[in-house]
């Protein structure tokens, strides 16, 4: 009921609208009983009276009696729908604009699969129910009680006898539409799987072909056609009860008129006229009956989704802007971390424990660690993806949290080892934070990124469709082009999060001469596996089980035995490790 | 990477012109299901003629029973009205039934057959084809051709014939008011062809329009952590607005067409009954007519806009159907693997040979390609490798090692020139029996949804538990099976999502080694990954060489000192071979290429 109520709230503003709206839907229940009416006097009081111009007139009545129902019909829907349309066009603008404010992880946690049945199929039924079915409902509703007593008052008997069926029929419809609903939901479900199945066979068919596997995998799909024809058949089943059931119902009604009331003409109970306007009018209180279950259902299925549309809505963000938060003009890109901890929500165990390290501004910060060490969670606090349970951050001694999340988003550059693209061109995609930028820069970027030769050997190059509705790009291509998305920014802090991860290591080494140049003043935290990355860092830090270890360059920390010790040695070839070490230590020369 | 693909990005036409030798393919599609035809025709034919003759038994109610008193034909009148109404609900149960039936039996039958082609294709098909074409073709584009073949033609018929034959009673009936009842229709053909026309543009437009919304909001979901960290909140909201603007206008359009249709429909109609009662009172006091006539007449005037309505429809399904048979045909006659196989033997005056078990011995015998017939990618390559050697390819991007690959797979057929196996010219092989002995690890490990036992039995479907553990013990994935919940029977993720990228590798091993092959292509991922799990793949890898001829494109220099071989490729050709010392000795591109790795290395520590 609250969920209703909140529903119906979105009518508010809509409240004279609505009003004419109801008027008119009054109007046309009464324009519903007139031809009918008019068919009676024509062959009750025309006909008889042999009175051609009475005739005449009320042909005439009755072809304006239509003409007035199809213009208020027309005003109805018009107004109805541009209600229906602007509320949910209001709904729809809310949500989005909501779901902005959200931290990602909202969605991650429902499932993006979850979200989006919600922005889609949820708002897809409180459209149906905003845009005809509370309308409808009311309307039928009406239509039955108005058409009904309408009939009753003409011959209550003859009513009567047509309403014997009527039990049967509100039972009958709403035996249907109970399950003709799961039926459908069901095929849909069905479909849904064959078509996982196969997206997935298309998408692996090169292991699918390199194992010969094919008739494993025609006999696996055929499962799943079979099981969506089985699904059809199923609902197929219940619509061929429902359907011919509901028209014998239907017929049966009109056969007690005819038969009934002939009866009653005959003995002159009634006159034909009325029998007619019967024969007319049944159909008026038959159809809205048969609309009944569809449309209460239509309603359940918007009562059902509001609130998972309202919830939604009601999620506070938890990382918003304090009331008076600073506007970051310059950074310098000094950051410390004071004491900081980090739990995610409804863990109890710290994801982070206790960190404090200072980052100097243009210094290139290495983190290395195994899985699951806390690096990722480290860097997302940065930019106030999240934020820390314990603990401060400060970027040039301002705490985080007092500063604007876009002002602070706007100097800190973020590349992700999996990196979404928008479906739009590689251009388009480049200039995502700086939409103004010009052709050669968003070029120059994708330069610096490496990003350039492959995107030269695209179809149509930088005016290439990419993202989902585009080309499909490898990880390292992904990975190049948000890198250089991030560069053209032009941030004062880069934070890379295994960003080359997915590119060769030639490529990689091109890419790191390349930040070499333009990192010069910034500030960078690299988080990253390949030691040809690390290495060039003027700070590593090791971070296990949440903790910072170590922190030291490349020959402090090789010094010592540990885990960086390991990673190192795991990374060249037994044979290889000796001579590295040798090169390592023995002064530069000879191969340079 | 190359710039060797088609871009299919072209917007697929919704409709095409009637084209006859589709649409019989089409029709051939009911032939196994004659009797079926059979027998909805049958029924269908059962429902019109009764909905037709329900007037005139009316007719005969009011005239004969009412009119003249006779309250025992009455009673008769409503058993025979009950008895029909009985016939049909269950012949329309029944047709219900048959219809569908009919329907989906030609939608599974030509989805498998689509599928099971399309499992046959060869590489150049799928090549750079979005997967979501392909997906349409089997979902949607079936759909419409199961649609016309089995309903919409019937449909047709049976509104033909109910056409017919209320025009041929209304003019049996009385033919100066049927004529004049028919001055209405082409009225109502126009209102039902015109505005059916452009509303179904109308909610055409509104549906790609609320189809953009949803895939901006798809978008902003999975892309919010980019559209934060890019401050990009407002512009996002501007283009949402646009879209929101767009369904809006849209719908709004679609909805007021929608609302002149019924009413204008109805008007036609409600012109025609006036005509129909004017007349007919004229005639009826001139005596001659009667009261249940011009019940009967104006009856059938409402019987008149479902006919036209079905054909006003029925237009666009056609064209839309011809549309999607193109496509989908175009994709069933497509020549499959096995028939390039089959035309290659007929070419060269063979047959296409069964490979017995081989020992995997590989020759490339002047062999040059090109995915396109404008540019070639490799030129003249000879290569003979020993049973049992491995081989390491390496050379720049784009030099032609993936190509050889691909040849080697039998992904592709050389241009010119033979790929050979044991002496079995690839072109002519039955391909099964080839690639049941050849293995793949390719970088990108693509692990299939399921359980973890499924995905490594993914190469021998029969393999024994033991065999299944000896080979998971083998490739170092033991471990962390183990600690999956639920061990060998952990789900799997589509895609192997909740893997990292090091274990789905083990996995991608361990599966490989379980099929045994005699053949095996390497290619080395290049991702980094934690030093634990790269230590288990080095110790997988040597595990997998061990007694079989093994290519492998190599990006690590372990990998490529191991080899027996190593082949140099630049610009398509082979430019430089022999085991790494020698190669280093001859101080050409191989030795350069470790230089520069090395320097690298140093440079980077310094």
């Amino acid at each position: 009921m609250a969920n209703l109520k909140r529903l119906l709230r979105y009518l508010r503003p809509h409240w004279f609208m609505v009003t004419i709206v109801i008027i008119i839907m009054l109007l046309l229940t009464w324009l519903e009983i007139q031809p009918v009416a008019l068919q009676k006097r024509i062959v009750d009081v025309a006909i008889p009276a042999k009175d051609m111009g009475l005739v005449l007139s009320l042909i005439w009545a009755y072809v304006g009696v239509w003409a007035a129902r199809g213009i208020f019909n027309y005003l109805q829907w018009y107004l109805s729908e541009l209600v229906g349309q602007k509320v949910i066009y209001e709904m729809r603008r809310s949500i989005h604009e909501h779901l902005q404010i959200l931290p990602p992880s909202y969605f991650t946690n429902m499932g993006t699969g979850q979200v989006m049945s919600r922005l889609t199929s949820d708002i897809d039924a409180v459209q149906q129910f905003f845009g005809y079915g509370a309308l409808l409902l009311v309307q039928m509703v009406v239509l039955i009680i108005v058409v009904g007593t309408y009939l009753a008052f003409l011959n209550w008997q003859l009513m009567l006898a047509t309403c014997i069926t009527f039990p049967i029929l509100f039972k009958t419809v709403f035996w249907f539409d109970h399950n003709v609903r799961p039926a459908w939901k069901k095929v849909r479900e069905v479909m849904g799987k064959l078509t996982e199945t196969l997206q997935e066979n298309i998408s692996g068919i090169r292991v699918v072909k390199a194992f010969a596997r094919e008739p494993y995998e025609i006999e696996k799909f055929a499962a799943k056609n079979r099981a969506h024809y089985d699904a059809n058949m199923d609902r197929a089943g219940i619509e061929s009860i429902g359907q011919p059931h509901l028209d014998f119902l239907t017929g049966i009604s009109f056969v007690s008129v005819v038969c009934l009331g002939g009866y009653l003409v005959v003995n002159e109970k009634m006159s034909l006229g009325t029998l007619l306007a019967f024969n007319g009018l049944v159909w008026s209180v038959i159809w809205p009956i048969r609309m009944l279950g569809w449309l209460v259902n239509t309603s359940e299925q918007a009562l059902a989704a509001a609130p998972r549309l309202f919830e939604i809505l009601d999620a506070v963000p938890a990382i918003r802007n304090v009331p008076d938060a600073v506007m970051l003009e310059e950074v310098e890109g000094r950051i410390d971390f004071e004491n900081v901890s980090f739990a995610f929500p409804g863990d109890t165990r710290e994801a982070l424990k206790d960190i404090t390290l200072s980052i100097l501004p243009g210094e290139r910060v290495a983190i290395v660690g195994g899985t699951g060490s806390g690096k990722s969670t480290l860097v997302n606090l940065l930019p106030r993806f999240l934020d820390p349970t314990e603990g401060r951050i400060t970027l040039d001694g301002k705490d985080l949290r007092e500063i604007d999340l876009q002002s602070l988003r706007h100097h800190i550059g973020v590349v992700l080892q999996d990196n979404f693209l928008f479906s739009a061109t590689v251009h388009e995609n480049l200039a995502l934070g700086r939409p103004d930028a010009e052709r050669d820069e968003t070029r120059r970027a994708a330069e610096l990124a490496q990003a350039a030769p492959f995107i030269d050997h695209l179809p149509r190059g930088y005016e290439t469709p990419v993202g989902e509705r585009g080309i499909g790009l490898s990880g390292g291509q992904k990975q190049r082009i948000a890198l250089a998305r991030a560069l053209l920014v032009d941030p004062k802090i880069l934070i890379l999060d295994e960003a080359t991860s997915s590119v060769d290591t030639e490529t990689e080494y091109l890419i790191q001469e390349g930040l070499d140049e333009v990192m010069k003043g910034r500030t960078s935290i690299i988080i990253a596996k390949r030691l040809s990355t690390i290495r060039g860092a003027d700070k590593i830090v090791i971070m296990d089980q949440g903790r910072v270890t170590m922190v030291g360059t490349h020959e402090e920390l090789l010094a010592e035995p540990g885990f960086y010790r390991r990673l190192f040695e795991s990374q060249f070839a037994d044979e290889d490790v000796e001579k590295a070490l040798a090169l390592e230590l023995a002064p530069l020369g000879g191969n340079q | 990477m190359s710039s060797e693909f088609d871009l299919d990005l072209t917007e697929e036409a919704e409709q095409r012109p009637f084209n006859l030798p589709h649409f019989k393919r089409i029709l051939g599609y009911t032939k196994p299901y004659a009797k079926t035809v059979a027998k909805v025709s049958g029924l269908m034919l059962f429902g019109v003629v009764s909905n037709i003759v329900d007037p005139l038994i009316i007719r005969y109610a009011i005239d004969e029973g009412i009119g003249k008193k006779n309250l025992q034909l009455m009673g008769v009148l409503a058993l025979v009205m009950i008895a029909r109404l009985l016939a049909v609900k269950y012949a329309s149960r029944a047709q219900i039934r048959g219809t569908h039936k009919l329907g989906q039996q030609i939608l599974y039958d030509l989805r498998q057959h689509l599928f099971n082609r399309v499992q046959g294709l060869p590489f150049s098909f799928f090549d750079h084809r979005p997967v979501g074409k392909v997906l349409s073709r089997v979902t949607n584009d079936v759909n419409h051709i199961q649609v016309l073949a089995s309903s919409v033609i019937l449909n047709v018929i049976s509104q033909l014939v109910t056409l017919v034959g209320i025009i041929a009673i209304v003019l049996y009936l009385n033919w100066r008011m049927a004529l004049l009842s028919f001055t209405t229709l082409p009225l109502l053909v126009w209102v039902l062809t015109k505005v059916r026309w452009s509303l179904e543009k109308a909610w055409g437009d509104t549906r790609k329009a609320v189809a953009e919304i949803n895939a901006h909001l798809n978008e902003t979901v999975q892309g919010l952590q980019v559209i934060q960290a890019f401050g990009r909140e407002d512009t996002n909201s501007v283009k949402f607005a646009k879209g929101n603007r767009k369904y809006f206008k849209s719908h709004m359009r679609a909805t007021m067409i929608d609302q002149t249709f019924w009413p204008l429909t109805d008007m036609v109609g409600a012109l025609g009954t006036g005509l129909v009662i004017w007349y007919g009172a004229v005639e009826y006091f001139g005596g001659r007519m009667s009261l249940g006539l011009i019940v009967a007449f104006v009856d059938y005037l409402g019987k008149f806009w479902r006919p036209i309505n079905t054909f006003s429809r029925v237009w666009s399904q056609i064209l839309s159907a011809m549309a999607s048979a193109e496509r989908v045909f175009g994709i069933i006659d497509m020549e499959t693997e096995d028939e390039e196989s089959a035309a290659m033997a007929r070419k060269a005056g063979t047959e296409v040979v069964t490979l017995p078990r081989i020992t995997g011995e590989v020759t490339f015998e002047d062999v040059s390609f090109g995915y396109r017939a404008d540019i070639p990618v490799l030129h003249d390559i000879s290569l003979k490798v020993k049973p049992g050697e491995t081989i390491a390819l390496v050379g720049p991007t784009g030099a032609g090692k993936t190509t050889i690959i691909n040849l080697l797979a039998r992904f592709y057929i050389a241009t010119a020139g033979k790929v050979m196996v044991d002496g079995y010219d690839l072109a002519t092989a039955y391909l099964p029996s080839y690639r049941s002995q050849l293995g793949m690890v390719l970088q990108d490990t693509f692990i299939f949804s399921g359980t973890i036992m499924e995905n490594l039995r993914f190469g021998k479907l029969d393999a024994t538990q033991e065999e299944v553990e000896k080979a998971v013990e083998a490739a170092g994935a033991r471990d962390f099976i183990e600690k999956m919940p639920g061990g060998y029977d952990a789900e799997v993720k589509e895609r192997g999502t909740n893997l990292s990228s090091g274990q789905r590798q083990l996995l991608a091993f361990a599966r490989a080694l379980l099929a045994d092959p005699r053949i095996l292509i390497l290619d080395e991922a290049t991702s980094s990954i934690d030093p634990e799990t790269e230590r288990l793949i080095q110790q997988a890898m040597k595990a997998l060489l061990v007694g079989r001829t093994a290519f492998i494109i190599a990006h690590r220099l372990s990998t490529v000192r191991a080899a027996d071989r190593i082949l140099v490729i630049d610009d398509g050709k082979i430019v430089e071979e022999g085991t790494h010392d020698e190669l280093m000795d001859t101080g050409g591109h191989y030795a350069q290429l470790y230089e520069a790795q090395f320097k690298r290395q140093e440079r980077a520590a310094g």
